[in-house]
């Protein structure tokens, strides 16, 4: 066991050691400074993390008319009718797990504890799942059909939720602190990591009941990924010396080996290309390729090489990403002189490369970004000032989102 | 009287009851703030503006059962107010060159309390936050990630980056978890 290792299952008291927890000797000037502020009422801070067009309008206090409301009534079942219809005959088509699909909803949580859906094409919002609740982090299935999401509860327990891509039919799968969690390519299952005292065990559940299968695997996970194309689970773990290993395994727990070829200061995770053949990650080491550099690794070969691009000479690469069509790559380069850092999407052969947003500070954790489903745009949260863009390749202005804080995610759709 | 019912009360303006959820939170809320901040003074203030947004905002809350979490949240974005006040200014904190290991030997009479302080003096304040918030409070991440205002995927990365970088520190390894660009140090 490290010294780390040690002081890690120690934290908590450790900390405690090093700050202990007294009554402070302002506490009696802050109580008198409070006394002495207003109140501000409820409805004063209403709209300060809805944008308007999701807050309720006020009702008219005047009775309407029978005849208009019936003519209204009639129109809205009609056209309730046709979306039936229309949803009816678009229900089987569903976009193939990985590749370019359509962009669908792009939806958010709010920092009021609701997950919304805003129309990148239109502007239009709607809230998804509302009410008194704190629901954050919501991620969509990769046939745009569910999300989950985490409801936090008054245990402050992060729960996980699903529920259908519309909002509707919301119910726990997992109840339990969950640090990590995937989609596999159907939907139909989940992989979970949870934490609990000195590990962090895997297992798979089922959507459709909550059925729960512990993945058999040694190693204390850090993350787990499901391969694409393929019923296995990477996983990622730290050794003793913090480096990087990442191994595979059968969803149903069989055949667990490490994957070869992988540099030992792999940082970031890994992503997957869309056949599942490849994996991108960036190190940070000492050495020629390492320090802040991107490297594709073919997983059945284990041949492992370090990217250049235009422009690549002097800065630092990070946190890399295959666009859907797998011809590009997305990251953040980090410029010399603490020049900050910027969305850099280039080819994955290497060569010229497209600057996407501004240039952001270097002190924070960056950002994260998400490739639109077409792979014609990105959705990026900067962590310095947390806001939320789309940000299109083709160079046209970017969008602002109205939310951001609690993540985001994209729907893919059948083109 | 439990603490929904002073909830209850602060939120419809007694500020007796707010008086007595604040002496319940206050000193491991202002411990936390000293290790995230690494700076009493600092962390005072950060407490401070965190309590008077929680008496303000108050009636705005809309499930009392809520309130420790809300609470947390408003602190917590009151540290990071601070720290980006701050980074305007110089650094007070001891800074550390990414060059010299914390550790170059590891002696046992060094003890493991002093090994953690220097370790979390080489995090990021943000990364100090995610890692305060989820060992010493016991707070779940995706809780961490909604009192900090961040997605949960980077409260995760956060994370993860920060003990890798206490790892690091500690056990002596170079490798640290972010780009250090030219004249960049980790604080």
């Amino acid at each position: 066991m490290s010294a780390f290792d040690r002081i890690e299952q120690r934290m908590p008291e450790l900390m405690a050691e090093l700050a202990p927890a007294t009554v402070p000797d302002y506490f009696d000037d802050m109580l008198r400074q409070s006394g002495r502020v207003r109140q501000r009422p409820a409805w004063a801070s209403l709209e300060r993390w809805l944008p308007m067009d999701v807050v309720a309008r006020p009702v008219s206090l005047r009775g309407p008319a029978l005849r208009p409301l019936l003519i209204l009534l009639l129109t809205g079942l009609l056209i309730a009718a046709g979306l039936a219809l229309y949803a009816g005959s678009q229900r089987t088509r569903l976009p193939e797990p990985f590749g370019p699909a359509r962009n669908g909803l792009v939806v958010v949580a709010t920092q009021d504890g609701d997950i919304a859906a805003v129309d990148p094409v239109t502007g239009t919002t709607s809230v998804l799942i509302g009410g008194p609740t704190n629901d954050l982090g919501p991620w969509f299935a990769r046939d745009g059909q569910h999300f989950m999401f985490v409801r936090l509860t008054s245990e402050d327990v992060g729960a996980y939720w699903v529920a259908n891509a519309d909002g509707s039919g919301a119910r726990e799968l997992v109840h339990a602190p969950v640090e990590w969690f995937e989609w596999s390519d159907a939907g139909d299952r989940i992989v979970v990591v949870r934490r609990e005292t000195g590990s962090r065990p895997a297992s798979i559940v089922r959507v459709a009941d909550g059925t729960v299968a512990p993945l058999a695997v040694i190693q204390t996970i850090e993350h787990a990924f499901w391969r694409p194309g393929h019923d296995q689970i990477l996983f990622t773990t730290l050794g003793s010396q913090g480096k990087a290993a990442y191994f595979l395994i059968n969803a149903d727990g069989t055949d667990q080996e490490r994957i070869a070829g992988v540099s030992p200061d792999a940082v970031n995770d890994p992503q997957f290309s869309a056949d599942g053949s490849q994996l991108v990650y960036a190190t940070w080491g000492l050495g020629e390729g390492l320090q802040g550099r991107i490297h594709i690794l073919d997983i059945d070969t284990g041949i492992d090489r370090a990217l250049m691009f235009d422009g690549s000479a002097g800065t630092n690469e990070l946190d890399p990403q295959f666009s859907p069509d797998g011809k590009s790559l997305l990251f953040e380069r980090y410029l010399a002189d603490d020049g900050g850092y910027r969305l850099v999407v280039a080819p994955v052969n290497g060569g010229s490369v497209t600057t996407i947003g501004p240039v952001h500070g270097t002190g924070t954790g960056g950002a994260a970004t998400e490739f639109s489903p077409d792979g014609t745009q990105v959705l990026a949260t900067y962590e310095d000032d947390g806001s939320t863009w789309i940000l299109s390749l083709d160079g046209s202005a970017p969008q602002q989102l109205p939310w951001s804080g609690g993540g985001t995610t994209w729907q893919r759709l059948a083109p | 009287m439990d603490q929904r019912e002073l909830v209850e009360r602060a939120r419809r303006g007694d500020h007796d009851a707010f008086a007595a959820l604040a002496g319940a939170f206050v000193a491991r809320l202002d411990a936390a703030a000293r290790l995230i901040l690494r700076d009493h003074e600092l962390a005072r203030d950060a407490v401070q503006e965190g309590f008077l947004a929680a008496w303000r905002n108050l009636p705005s809350l809309r499930d009392p059962d809520r309130f420790e979490a809300w609470l947390h949240r408003l602190v917590f974005r009151s540290c990071i107010d601070v720290i980006r006040r701050r980074s305007r200014r110089p650094m007070e904190v001891e800074l550390l060159s990414v060059d010299a290991p914390v550790v170059a030997d590891i002696a046992s009479v060094i003890a493991d309390r002093d090994l953690l302080d220097a370790a979390l003096k080489r995090l990021q304040p943000e990364q100090r936050a995610v890692v305060v918030m989820h060992y010493y409070l016991g707070m779940p991440l995706p809780d961490v990630a909604s009192a900090l205002g961040i997605p949960i995927g980077t409260a995760k990365s956060r994370h993860h980056r920060s003990l890798k970088a206490m790892r690091s520190a500690i056990d002596g390894d170079l490798t640290p978890p972010r780009p250090p660009v030219a004249g960049e140090q980790y604080a």
